[in-house]
């Protein structure tokens, strides 16, 4: 009887550990402790609009949110809105955050149309060749997911949350402030 | 006054100390006051170069190997940017290396560069305006989004 009752336990030990190392999986994005590797990308309504540009460059070493959205929309929008007010809350702090829409060239009027309503300081861009891009591919961005967010310091990446409804920007704010506390 | 004439000692040591560090190790060998400085190769000097066929010169790109399978400088070889370098290193020491990245300002060649020459590289320079530059100007590529 004691045999069968730690046999229970013991499965019930593994399927919960089973559960928590399902739920710490990425679903998309490079895995923490992945070094950052300079992607170009088309600036839409940063400091270098209309050129390719690299932010992951720009940035180096300072702490920084790399948005991936898989295309435009309200949802796509609200999310852009709170990085941008993320990024103005931690920029005393050397934060940054470039947002970027995988689906490519077709999203450049949606973009400078946010831009103008939002009036946003982060920059906007888009990815050249769409979901096709290598760039897409190199950061192992999910096609089926509609975003990625990829927290990285020092040319490391710090944190993934991926796959949020806007209302759940508050996991990028919590990855963002580890990783701004751990520094 | 004792314990403030120690704590004095201690701080000019402290800085002492500091200064001397001031320098990099190149080669294994330590160097004081070592700044190093890129070296700029203008985009056409490198085209004539590639067109003569200059067999003395490597074009080195130091983006990651998905993106420089992709679409290239002609010739170019992979050798990505990374946080440190991986001894030894693979490329010739006695030929030009020609570094570029997909960088505004060059940051990742500029680093490599740095990184090459404190390994003892002594002839590595940095392709001026890098990979958008090239790209601007129309010069050739090549890759798989190329073909």
């Amino acid at each position: 009887m004691n045999v069968l009752k730690l046999g229970v336990s013991l499965a019930a030990s593994a399927l919960s550990i089973a559960a928590l190392v399902a739920s710490a999986e990425v679903v998309s994005g490079l895995e923490i402790g992945t070094p950052t590797a300079s992607i170009p990308v088309v600036d839409v309504t940063g400091a270098y609009a209309g050129d390719r540009i690299c932010y992951v460059c720009e940035f180096q070493d300072d702490p920084n949110v790399l948005a991936f959205f898989r295309g435009t929309g309200d949802d796509t929008a609200r999310l852009i809105v709170e990085l941008n007010a993320l990024y103005l809350a931690r920029r005393d702090q050397g934060f940054k955050a470039v947002a970027m829409i995988v689906e490519g060239e077709v999203s450049k009027a949606w973009l400078e149309a946010l831009n103008e309503t939002e009036q946003l300081e982060i920059p906007l861009t888009y990815l050249r060749r769409g979901p096709a891009d290598v760039a897409a591919r190199l950061y192992q961005i999910n096609p089926d997911v509609d975003n990625t967010f990829l927290v990285t310091i020092n040319r490391f990446f710090a944190g993934n949350v991926s796959a949020i409804e806007p209302d759940q920007f508050d996991r990028v704010i919590a990855a963002t402030d580890e990783m701004l506390a751990a520094r | 006054m004792r314990t403030a004439l120690v704590m004095l000692g201690g701080a000019l040591l402290a800085g002492s100390a500091a200064l001397a560090q001031e320098g990099e190790f190149i080669d294994g060998e330590f160097v004081e006051g070592y700044t190093y400085v890129a070296d700029f190769m203008p985009p056409d000097q490198l085209l004539e170069l590639m067109e003569a066929g200059a067999d003395d010169v490597v074009i080195v790109d130091t983006a990651a190997p998905l993106i420089w399978e992709d679409e290239r400088i002609p010739g170019a070889v992979n050798y990505p940017w990374v946080h440190e370098l991986a001894l030894p290193v693979t490329l010739p020491r006695d030929k030009t290396l020609v570094l570029y990245c997909a960088c505004n300002d060059h940051e990742d060649s500029v680093d490599m560069a740095k990184k090459l020459s404190l390994v003892g590289y002594l002839d590595v320079k940095v392709l001026e305006g890098g990979w958008f530059e090239w790209l601007d100007l129309g010069y050739p590529t090549e890759g798989l989004a190329v073909e």
